[in-house]
């Protein structure tokens, strides 16, 4: 069973990671703001219908936002990038924060 | 290993070509860079950091790019990263062992060219100085600044590639164009020219798309309306200009072109196709 809390929690941080407000993510799946707000506070239950159209929006894996790997993001990854090594630790975590919630072989 | 810089850039600029065609453009037409990516199934992701310019993965077919960079250089690097996509590139690592290994440069310089070629296709580089009357191998820095404009990209993307790439500006042209600083140009069409989003359109412009951030000024020829709440006309008698004030798509009609202007939000981060998205109220 997926724990409420972290789903509630990779809501959040996937909203935050498309670009989104709460408002702006009520607007496009027509839903009202109060309920994004309960969702991402843990406090309303999600319905997987509802998952999948967060999961679209956000262009992540649903297996990430029902957190059912959380042994960590899987570091392994396919890049072409230049100067990775001037990347800064804070911008690293979110890079691969960012690359472990997305969609795959699309 | 000796890299063939000419097989390299004629395949760049090929596949590149080839790319345009794909997406429908006319040859000589500016590319709106993000909605070229979203037609061709990549993701682009701006992020807010510092430490890097773009990258791609391929798995999931991701361009990142760092929102803190100046619009025209964001472009070149996601067309940049794109070429990465056109040429499957990226390699399956461990994160920690890439951060160690050296780049690869042959795949740098291709997506470089790619990127050139696909946002300043030389036939529309060439209409843009000839719809003006310009001479293109002795351009001045404002000639090169508004057209630069056209294809959404920097004043440095442009010299580097009409010199570089389609060769029509001689070295001694190129050093010109190259002593004079973006900001001094800006500064010489705009009072507020220090600011770093300042997009010159005239009366002979051909893009349909303007990609603004927040705060952005577009200088326009005389006798254009604007549609939208995320714009403003300004100016006086002697010149007008537009801002960006709100995210948001607005327009921007002039006697004998129209183009949408879409307004993001500045150091947005996200997914691209929502940077311009309108707040709702709270």
């Amino acid at each position: 069973m997926p724990d409420k809390e972290a789903v509630a929690a990779r809501l959040k941080s996937a909203r935050e990671h498309a670009g989104l407000s709460q408002g702006q993510v009520a607007k496009l799946l027509a839903m009202s703001r109060p309920s994004v707000s309960e969702i991402e506070a843990g406090r309303r239950k999600v319905s997987s219908d509802e998952i999948k159209k967060f999961s679209d929006i956000y262009n992540v894996s649903i297996d990430w936002l029902l957190a059912v790997n959380t042994g960590g993001v899987d570091p392994v990854v396919e890049l072409a990038a230049r100067e990775l090594a001037k990347l800064k630790k804070e911008d690293l975590d979110i890079v691969l924060n960012l690359l472990g919630s997305l969609k795959r072989n699309k | 290993m000796m890299l063939n810089y000419r097989k390299l850039a004629s395949s760049a600029m090929k596949e590149a070509m080839i790319v345009r065609e794909k997406l429908n453009l006319q040859l000589e037409s500016p590319i709106s860079i993000y909605d070229a990516a979203e037609k061709l199934g990549v993701e682009v992701i701006l992020c807010k950091v510092g430490s890097f310019e773009g990258m791609y993965e391929k798995n999931t077919k991701t361009i990142l790019l760092s929102s803190e960079r100046p619009e025209g250089r964001k472009v070149f690097t996601c067309g940049h990263e794109l070429g990465h996509w056109r040429y499957d590139h990226g390699n399956r690592l461990d994160l920690k062992e890439y951060l160690e290994k050296k780049q690869v440069s042959e795949e740098e310089y291709l997506a470089d060219i790619f990127s050139s070629y696909l946002l300043m296709p030389p036939w529309g580089i060439e209409k843009a100085f000839r719809d003006r009357a310009w001479k293109i191998e002795a351009p001045s820095p404002v000639q090169v600044f508004t057209v630069a404009s056209q294809f959404a990209v920097s004043y440095e993307s442009l010299t580097t590639h009409m010199h570089f790439n389609m060769k029509c500006i001689a070295n001694s042209q190129y050093k010109i164009l190259n002593s004079v600083s973006p900001k001094a140009i800006r500064k010489s069409i705009h009072p507020s020219g220090t600011s770093q989003s300042l997009i010159v359109t005239d009366a002979f412009w051909a893009s349909k798309t303007i990609d603004a951030t927040v705060g952005a000024v577009i200088i326009v020829p005389e006798g254009i309306q604007i549609e939208g709440e995320c714009l403003s006309l300004v100016g006086n008698d002697d010149k007008k200009w537009v801002h960006g004030v709100t995210p948001g798509i607005g327009r921007i009609i002039g006697s004998s072109w129209s183009a949408f202007v879409r307004v993001s939000r500045p150091s947005y981060h996200g997914r691209a196709r929502f940077r311009h998205l309108e707040e709702t109220e709270e």
